[in-house]
């Protein structure tokens, strides 16, 4: 079976593979480290920007879909920002992509819990839109839920990074002031120079992080949804 | 120039539709997808002789739009057998399987003998890949195909396009004597012949292709797994000469291949110029489990998505 992940960046990449790592997840087929991030995963890569991005994802799944040698394709992107309704708008667009290459019953909005498109003689598609398939945000907002929510450390880098942006003090662009919050705190635990993706090993371990929110429950289960897993 | 192709009843394909198709055209596919039968449709679609050898063996339909010269002749060698012809748009369908080819030698090659769809030996004869209308390189080093290329080339001004395209292996290549298997060159500031094969495992293939490229001026060039034999770090200088060429000589290319490395050096020749843009096109065969084979092309975007997000397009 041939599988694949597209996604925006690498941190979305690092983020993912270690929330399969704790649960023991592994994709079928892809288990090996190289066969994983050759084969399985996608990062949207544009030819001036090596940051990966929305549009050069959406383009990867295009791409993906047109090959018709994938049987299961993994969307993850970002909810659209500066819109009245940001996962609704990014799931339009995504919408029009299957329906240019023949998927036929689309729902009109994006399933809260995930999407997952079955449809016979085509790959089965599952999309997910960051951070929750309903509110504005990214990876750094879905990451914040599974922090604990009285943490003393995520509050004190709340009010410093808004306190920046409300001083205007802030070098970061204000869309940024989630990812600067979330790297603030991250520099404030055990490891300061650990990402997000390693946080995700260590922390719930230590109590500060917790893998057993609502969100992640339901990510873990579109995951499953969307591809062929095994417990290892 | 061949604009599109409709291959019906021919080996594996069904009925096979390539509407767009380019001056230079690189065409890629797993095994059993018929990349190799695709190329042997062309040269039979362009091959006068040869369609009357074809006629009781195959059951093909093949249509073609844009070239009038070969019209009628489809029209007379296939009257017996089912047919249509409209202006620009000749059918050919002959309907008794038995043979497939007969090589230079008489013998048969019978359809038990197709192993792979894309692993076909055919013993071609020189006339079977080389006449007025093509030219067809297969797997391999050819120095039957070499040596009469080499006559056509010797003290010509194609002997200067040939060392220019050598040159694509080593720099200093100044001189070639082709001789079967023991060719030789001269090297810049070396006054003494060298072996070709010394320039590394890649330089006879390089020259048969080279010398096909000199020779198919005005006609159609066929090159099945171009890969074969040549080191990817000189792919991309090779279809930078192939492109020039095919539009200094009016050749139009078609170049199968399985590597990811073809496909990538074929983009970054095919980006170089608007020209060269406007020549590229780029399409695979695809077969989804015992289905029909059907031609995806992707435009030259897309496969720079491909390339640069991992998505597998070959």
């Amino acid at each position: 079976m041939k599988q694949k992940l597209i996604v925006e960046g690498h941190n979305d990449i690092l983020v993912i593979s270690h929330l399969l790592m704790a649960k023991n997840l592994r994709i079928t087929g892809y288990n090996t480290k190289e066969r994983y991030e050759k084969e399985f995963v996608s990062i949207g890569t544009g030819k001036s920007n090596n940051d990966g991005g929305k549009e050069n994802a959406l383009k990867a799944f295009k791409a993906a879909l047109k090959t018709e040698e994938l049987d299961r394709i993994g969307l993850v992107v970002d909810a659209d920002s500066e819109t009245a309704n940001p996962a609704i708008d990014t799931w339009r667009s995504i919408r029009n992509i299957l329906q240019q290459n023949g998927y036929q019953n689309l729902p009109a909005e994006p399933n809260p819990s995930g999407t997952i498109i079955a449809e016979t003689d085509k790959a089965l598609i599952g999309v997910w839109i960051m951070p929750n398939n309903d509110s504005e945000g990214y990876l750094e907002h879905f990451f914040e839920g599974l922090i604990n929510p009285n943490d003393e450390f995520l509050e004190e880098a709340r009010r410093i990074t808004e306190g920046f942006v409300s001083d205007e003090r802030n070098r970061f662009s204000p869309t940024h002031q989630q990812k600067a919050k979330i790297r603030t705190w991250l520099a404030w635990q055990d490891d300061p120079e650990s990402p997000m993706g390693l946080a995700l090993r260590d922390y719930p371990r230590l109590g500060y992080m917790s893998l057993d929110t609502p969100l992640v429950e339901s990510f873990y289960d579109w995951l499953q949804l969307c591809f062929d897993t095994y417990v290892e | 120039m061949l604009d599109h192709l409709h291959i019906k009843n021919y080996r594996l394909f069904h009925d096979l539709r390539i509407d767009t198709l380019g001056q230079v055209n690189l065409i890629a596919g797993k095994n059993n997808t018929g990349k190799t039968a695709l190329l042997e449709a062309i040269r039979i679609v362009l091959s006068q002789e040869d369609i009357y050898e074809f006629r009781d063996e195959i059951s093909l339909i093949i249509t073609r739009r844009g070239d009038d010269t070969s019209t009628d002749v489809f029209g007379t060698i296939f009257n017996d057998f089912n047919q249509n012809v409209a202006i620009n748009n000749v059918q050919i369908s002959a309907t008794r399987p038995r043979r497939l080819l007969v090589n230079h030698e008489g013998a048969e090659i019978v359809n038990g003998r197709e192993q792979t769809a894309d692993g076909l030996n055919f013993d071609y004869s020189a006339r079977e890949r080389i006449n007025n209308h093509f030219t067809f390189v297969s797997i391999g080093i050819d120095s039957v195909l070499n040596d009469i290329f080499w006559q056509e080339t010797a003290l010509t001004s194609k002997e200067d396009d040939l060392i220019e395209i050598l040159k694509v292996i080593d720099t200093r290549i100044k001189r070639i004597n082709v001789n079967s298997n023991n060719t030789k060159v001269q090297l810049n500031d070396y006054d003494k012949p060298i072996p070709l094969k010394n320039l590394g495992d890649g330089a006879n293939r390089l020259l048969t292709l080279a010398l096909a490229l000199v020779n198919s001026k005005n006609k159609v060039l066929l090159i099945d797994e171009f890969e074969v034999g040549l080191h990817h770090s000189i792919q991309e200088q090779l279809w930078d000469m192939i492109f020039k060429y095919a539009e200094l000589l009016n050749i139009q290319v078609f170049v199968t291949t399985h590597s990811q490395d073809t496909v990538q050096a074929f983009y970054r020749a095919a980006v170089k110029t608007s020209q060269y843009r406007a020549m590229a096109n780029y399409f695979t065969l695809h077969r989804k489990g015992a289905g029909d084979v059907k031609a995806i092309i992707y435009d030259l975007d897309e496969i720079e998505t491909a390339l640069l997000t991992n998505i597998e397009i070959r």
